[in-house]
């Protein structure tokens, strides 16, 4: 039976939902009604985050067994939270920059974190399906939201179907593990570990993995990444790689756990190396800093990977603070590109964003070059950023796991990856601008610079302080 | 009552149509029709174990899929044109811009 008092236990989610309607009506009925959106979306998410902090420690199954909060839930939500507060901030002046400064972008955008929500509280592959077409349909829109730049539309149209089509598998597999099990319910299908050998099962389950491989942007399936992030809006694209990304491995990391497939470990292993030599490799020859950006959020999948395929007790505390690291430090590069992108004057294409550009930055715009360095040096995994910490925590766990080979490899691997971080490091400070960029206005906006403030913050404190994050987050495993 | 091998071997072959024409054909829509022939023969999957297994859930999570396939068709539609706007084709092949 649904009680009436169960929707005061999801109040995060119904927060959400009714200020994304809201939104909507808000853009209708008031006039000059950015500011008032943007205050008000600012403040739901503020909302949410608080709400969600009275979940912890409470383990809940709620709505006739669709819905279980556990404290892993909680912190990916909260994780996610943070990344949509700082997106939030920044993409005021952004979106007026590009002139789509439009009431339903927020919307959109709160939507998309109630899917993920729904995918992460999830007890029931249904609310998974549910949650991860919400979030993907709004990832769609968003991605497609410069509808005057071919390279926007052609980002959405490849997202669109290729995601589509990754969701036909995901659905087959969800039919296949529905027909050998009987039951769509998590709990009742953990709790029948016999079916775990039978091979429809193994199919169905595959298949439901490789879509949200797909979704995390893992080795084979990361080819949409690059062009996805290149045409997105650039705050779209740093949305996508930290906050849909995160969503993906909270769905999925406690399924693993729970079905406890040791003997797939191999196939997750390989996943993870060739996930993370396929990024770090081809990020050496970039010339577009999204695309850069990109391939080093596929590389960052590939260091998650590792820490899934460690499957122990160790994995799940690992992945949660690498994904809150990597939650600071990608979104604050990339939204250090789009304060650096130039005003849309008509034009077509994304001005700004080749490394040339970034050549002698740090005597045009000390701050913001200043702030790229930081986040650059996190990525790179350089003491004392929040970064290193997270590789540490992630290797340290596969090495609990007698997978030494794996954090070997991956650690020579992430040291490729600090090539490319320092190549942009060493053209903003130690290069000369090319002439036609000296005395070029610098636009400083507030927000923007609030937002990458907060990131710099983040990325910092739980640099210099890891056991901050765990003390906020006392684990249980699920 | 037909055996259920029936059903499933049909929808696993509508499926894998509906795998290869997205894999083969060039024009984005006739891609996005294959995708909903996927959706669709996951559809008759899931109908014929619910009627295999007396279990209703199958049945409602093919009303669900529908509906997601139809908000799914709404956005599709909509990117789709917005592309036709600025480029005048549809064709794939063509949408090339984004490359390294």
């Amino acid at each position: 039976m649904i009680q009436s008092k169960e929707i005061l236990e999801i109040l995060p989610l119904v927060i959400l939902a009714f200020s994304a309607t809201i939104i909507l009506m808000l853009e209708v009925f008031i006039k000059k009604s950015e500011t008032v959106i943007f205050g008000f979306s600012l403040a739901s998410v503020t909302a949410a985050i608080v709400t969600s902090f009275l979940y912890l420690n409470r383990e809940m199954i709620l709505f006739n067994k669709y819905l279980k909060i556990t404290n892993s839930a909680v912190a990916f939500s909260v994780i996610i939270l943070a990344g949509i507060l700082i997106t939030i901030i920044a993409s005021k002046n952004y979106i007026e920059k590009e002139k789509i400064n439009f009431g339903e972008y927020y919307s959109l955008l709160l939507f998309s974190v109630m899917g993920m929500f729904l995918m992460i509280y999830a007890n029931d592959i249904l609310v998974i399906f549910i949650g991860l077409e919400l979030m993907s349909i709004c990832f769609y829109v968003l991605a497609g939201f410069l509808r005057l730049r071919q390279k926007s539309n052609e980002s959405a149209l490849k997202y669109f179907l290729l995601g589509a089509f990754m969701t036909g598998f995901i659905l087959y597999g969800i039919a296949l593990i529905y027909g050998i099990t009987g039951t769509t319910n998590l709990s009742l299908i953990y709790a029948n570990p016999k079916i775990f050998t039978n091979y429809v099962f193994i199919i169905g389950t595959g298949l439901f993995f490789i879509g949200f491989m797909f979704k995390i942007g893992v080795f084979p399936f990361q080819m949409w990444i690059p062009d996805v992030y290149e045409g997105a809006p650039t705050i779209v694209s740093g949305m996508l790689s930290t906050a849909g990304k995160i969503a993906a491995v909270g769905t999925i990391l406690p399924i693993i756990l729970s079905l406890n497939i040791l003997n797939f470990r191999i196939i997750f292993s390989i996943a993870a190396v060739a996930t993370m030599m396929y990024g770090n490799v081809i990020a050496l020859a970039q010339t577009n800093i999204k695309r850069l950006l990109a391939y080093s959020s596929i590389a960052s999948a590939g260091y998650i990977f590792v820490g899934i395929a460690a499957m122990n007790e160790f994995a799940l505390q690992g992945i949660a603070y690498y994904l809150i690291a990597y939650t600071f430090m990608q979104l604050g590069a990339f939204i250090v590109v789009s304060l650096l992108e130039k005003k849309d004057d008509g034009s077509r294409e994304y001005k700004n964003v080749d490394l040339d550009y970034y050549k002698g930055l740090g005597k045009r715009n000390p701050v913001i070059a200043l702030f790229m360095t930081l986040f650059l040096f996190s990525l790179a995994g350089i003491p004392p950023f929040a970064g290193f910490w997270g590789k540490y925590y992630l290797f340290y766990a596969a090495i609990q796991s007698n997978l030494i080979w794996l954090s070997v490899v991956g650690i020579m691997l992430s040291l490729v990856g600090v090539y490319y971080y320092l190549k942009i490091i060493v053209y903003m400070w130690f290069t000369d601008s090319d002439e036609y960029l000296i005395g070029e206005e610098v636009s400083n906006s507030g927000l923007g610079i609030t937002a990458t403030g907060l990131a710099v913050l983040g990325t910092i404190v739980f640099g210099v302080d890891p056991n901050i994050f765990f003390r906020i987050f006392k684990f249980i495993i699920v | 009552m037909i055996d259920i091998n029936y059903y499933l071997i049909t929808s696993a072959l509508l499926f894998s149509i509906g795998v290869a024409g997205v894999l083969i054909r060039r024009n984005a829509i006739i891609i996005f029709m294959c995708i909903e022939l996927m959706l669709n023969a996951i559809n008759l999957t899931f109908v014929a174990f619910s009627s295999y297994l007396g279990n209703i859930n199958g049945q409602i999570f093919v009303f669900i899929v529908m509906t997601v396939a139809a908000a799914e068709a709404a956005v599709g539609l909509a990117i789709v044109i917005a592309l036709f706007r600025n480029k005048e084709y549809v064709n794939i092949d063509e949408i090339n811009i984004l490359k390294w």
